[in-house]
């Protein structure tokens, strides 16, 4: 048996019929009061009186990010600052209103504009940005991989405990509705000892960007710059494997890799397909594979349990109970999903509320992205001066597996994992 | 060796994006990495616009309070503004909100937008493709793209230039060898079929009846703008006919009779030409 640690299942609410207990709890809320409302977020019932954010970065994330903003309420886009022009006047049309900088000197200058800053660069710049923003004494949101060095990662986790405001990083499984709830399923019975773990990540892209006039290709192209660049299992692993660290509570302690390109015979030394073998201490293994070449199966997660199995794809959640598993009763009102031979019941964020309207199958995947979740927790935070889902901490620690990663994967060695530099 | 021509593609809205860049003024090793760019531009908007996702814009649009302003990023203004422009001059023919249109208000100025009522869920299904194929061409121009074309589904489609060697762009409507051709140079075509039986019962419904619309069975744009084209060949399935108000926008629009011969046309505009070629000239 695992040292994994329990949570049992419990009412939590008040007196309620047997049938009217499963209702509620069918979709897997019972006793773990989630969010007062999927839909609205943390921040919808705070009245706050708008928190105004300057957004750091306007390539693809940060237009996402421009996008979610746009979504939160008590939040406002009041300026946004990139070094390029195009992608600078282009973001400022996603963004009514906020005003443009093309510097960090000139944002930094105009500091009474905004409350609050979003660092959404290339990952190499996240340390310089990260702590010259920490140090403005503005709330920050630092996107994830935290950095592309442990060093850095060590850098900004400091600068982050020091800092008065509210600094939260983009861990965005720790904020999904979807992921908390299967946590707690995790932790309970339901899943009861781990078996194994696996994960992938599969997209069909190249990863190259336009270089335009004057442009320096390295700095572009960062992701395929191998000296810089923490590859698959850094950019995209990191979001993945923090989702077995949160689960787990603690961190897989050596790493093995492999890598090759299958599809962009380009000349690049960054793999566009890898697979990682994470083990911890206890024996318990997980095996991640990310590729650019195929974008069969997309994004998941699979905890396989004595119990049950659970899947995850960032706004989806499933259990698959063995047979042998003892039930709980609320199951034959859940709803249901076939795959193939299997039937998943469907993890249903705010079921509560949605069974008590009759609502439930109108909750089956979340109304918002988890990077929506990850940035309306931290305004929420601004708002209440609560700690956000991720600390900065944890984000270190997180990227550090995801280098150690990168690491294992150009070396075709079993890696140790260190985590004593961010612990 | 590298081929003369640079693909990509994506699957969003339903439907299948391509972008091909003949001709450029960045080097040759760049133009994969421009096409690929601007199509994250494509699911981009896919994600803002499906109805089908529970956290798309659009969605979200929905659940906001009855007749109070929302602010809109100036895309999504512009978007609607030639959603009020189609469904102005159509006489509410294209109506995204599914015959409520009159109960949208959009101030372009601030901008943003008020939804009168609720219930107000808007479709933007008719003029989605072709205002991101316009984002795209723009994105496209930006990057130095001199020779292109793009589709959406192959109902809409837009081009840069001329191909390298000066022809238009040969778009071939309809099925079959002996298809008509349309030559695009710098321009955009769209086309809708009202598919079903006879007399008509497609799958465009008439906003103002609810019913399958019953004008046309068919109809072909030409124009400048993709959304414009792509607004009103959907519109033109309603009507049925010529709009007395056309968009000035509009180069020509094409009834199904004008499509019988086989050969093209000769169509010059100021946005938009179309010329005669011959049929073997063949399909983009």
């Amino acid at each position: 048996m695992s040292g994994q640690g329990r949570a049992e299942l419990g009412d939590g609410g008040g007196p309620l019929d047997r049938r009217a207990f499963m209702v509620r709890t069918a979709g897997g809320l019972a006793a773990m009061s989630l969010v007062p409302s999927v839909a609205l977020g943390r921040s919808a019932g705070m009245n706050l009186e708008g928190v105004r954010v300057a957004v750091i970065g306007a390539g693809r994330q940060g237009r996402d990010i421009l996008g979610e903003l746009a979504r939160i309420p008590g939040a406002s886009v009041s300026a946004v600052c990139d070094v390029n022009e195009r992608r600078l006047a282009s973001s400022l049309r996603r963004a009514a209103g906020a005003k443009g900088y093309a510097s960090i000197d000139d944002l930094m200058g105009a500091s009474g504009e905004f409350d609050a800053v979003i660092v959404a660069t290339p990952t190499p710049t996240h340390r310089a940005i990260g702590e010259r923003a920490i140090a403005s004494g503005k709330h920050v949101y630092l996107e994830c991989p935290l950095a592309h060095t442990v060093e850095d990662c060590a850098a900004l986790a400091s600068a982050a405990r020091s800092s008065g405001a509210v600094v939260a990083a983009g861990l965005h499984g720790r904020a999904n509705p979807v992921y908390t709830l299967a946590r707690g399923f995790f932790l309970s019975d339901s899943v009861r000892d781990t078996v194994s773990l696996r994960a992938q990540n599969n997209r069909k892209t190249s990863w190259q960007m336009p270089v335009r006039g004057g442009d320096d290709d390295k700095l572009v192209n960062w992701r395929l710059n191998p000296e810089v660049s923490t590859g698959l299992a850094g950019e995209w692993g990191t979001q993945q494997y923090d989702v077995f660290n949160w689960y787990r509570g603690s961190y897989p302690t050596s790493v093995t890799g492999w890598g090759s390109t299958r599809l962009h015979q380009d000349g690049r030394e960054i793999p566009d397909t890898i697979m990682t073998v994470l083990e911890w201490d206890d024996g318990v293994v997980l095996e991640y594979s990310a590729t650019l070449a195929n974008s069969y199966g997309s994004k998941y997660e699979v905890f396989h349990g004595t119990n049950a199995a659970i899947k995850l794809s960032w706004t989806h959640g499933w259990m698959f109970k063995e047979a042998d598993a003892p039930t709980q009763g609320w199951e034959v009102y859940a709803n249901r999903q076939q795959f193939h031979n299997e039937e998943g019941i469907t993890l249903i964020a705010g079921a509560t509320q949605l069974a008590e309207q009759g609502k439930l199958k109108e909750g089956v995947g979340l109304p918002n992205s988890s990077l929506w979740y990850a940035l309306d927790d931290w305004v929420a935070s601004i708002g209440d001066g609560s700690a956000p889902a991720t600390s900065v901490d944890e984000a270190a620690r997180a990227t550090a597996v995801g280098i150690a990663a990168h690491r294992a994967v150009m070396s075709g060695e079993r890696t140790k994992i260190d985590l004593s530099a961010v612990s | 060796m590298s081929e003369s021509f640079e693909r990509a593609a994506c699957a969003a809205m339903g439907t299948r994006f391509e972008v091909v860049i003949a001709g450029c003024d960045a080097p040759r090793a760049q133009w994969g990495a421009i096409a690929e760019d601007t199509l994250g531009l494509v699911s981009d908007w896919h994600g803002r616009l499906t109805r089908f996702e529970r956290g798309s814009y659009v969605r979200w649009l929905a659940d906001q309070p009855s007749g109070e302003p929302i602010g809109v990023d100036r895309d999504f203004a512009e978007l609607l503004g030639v959603c009020a422009r189609v469904w102005s001059a159509s006489g509410g023919a294209l109506d995204v909100a599914g015959g409520r249109f009159g109960d949208v208000t959009l101030d372009a100025r601030t901008p943003s937008v008020m939804i009168w009522g609720p219930g107000v869920v808007l479709d933007f299904g008719a003029v989605a493709k072709g205002f991101v194929i316009d984002l795209v061409i723009d994105e496209l121009r930006a990057a130095g793209v001199t020779n292109a074309i793009v589709h959406g589904g192959t109902s809409t489609v837009r081009a840069i230039g001329p191909t390298p060697d000066g022809r238009p762009w040969a778009v071939r409507v309809g099925d079959g060898d002996d298809a008509p051709v349309v030559g695009l140079v710098d321009g955009s075509l769209s086309v809708s079929r009202n598919d079903g039986g006879a007399p008509v019962a497609g799958h465009v419904i008439d906003p103002k009846t609810g019913q399958p619309a019953a004008g046309a069975p068919f109809a072909a744009v030409l124009g400048e703008s993709a959304a414009v084209c792509d607004a009103w060949s959907t519109a033109l399935i309603v009507t049925g006919a010529h709009p007395g108000a056309m968009d000035s926008q509009l180069t020509s629009i094409l009834p199904r009779a004008s499509l019988g011969d086989g050969g093209g046309w000769d169509i010059q505009g100021p946005g938009a030409h179309a010329v005669r070629l011959p049929a073997e000239v063949g399909a983009a």
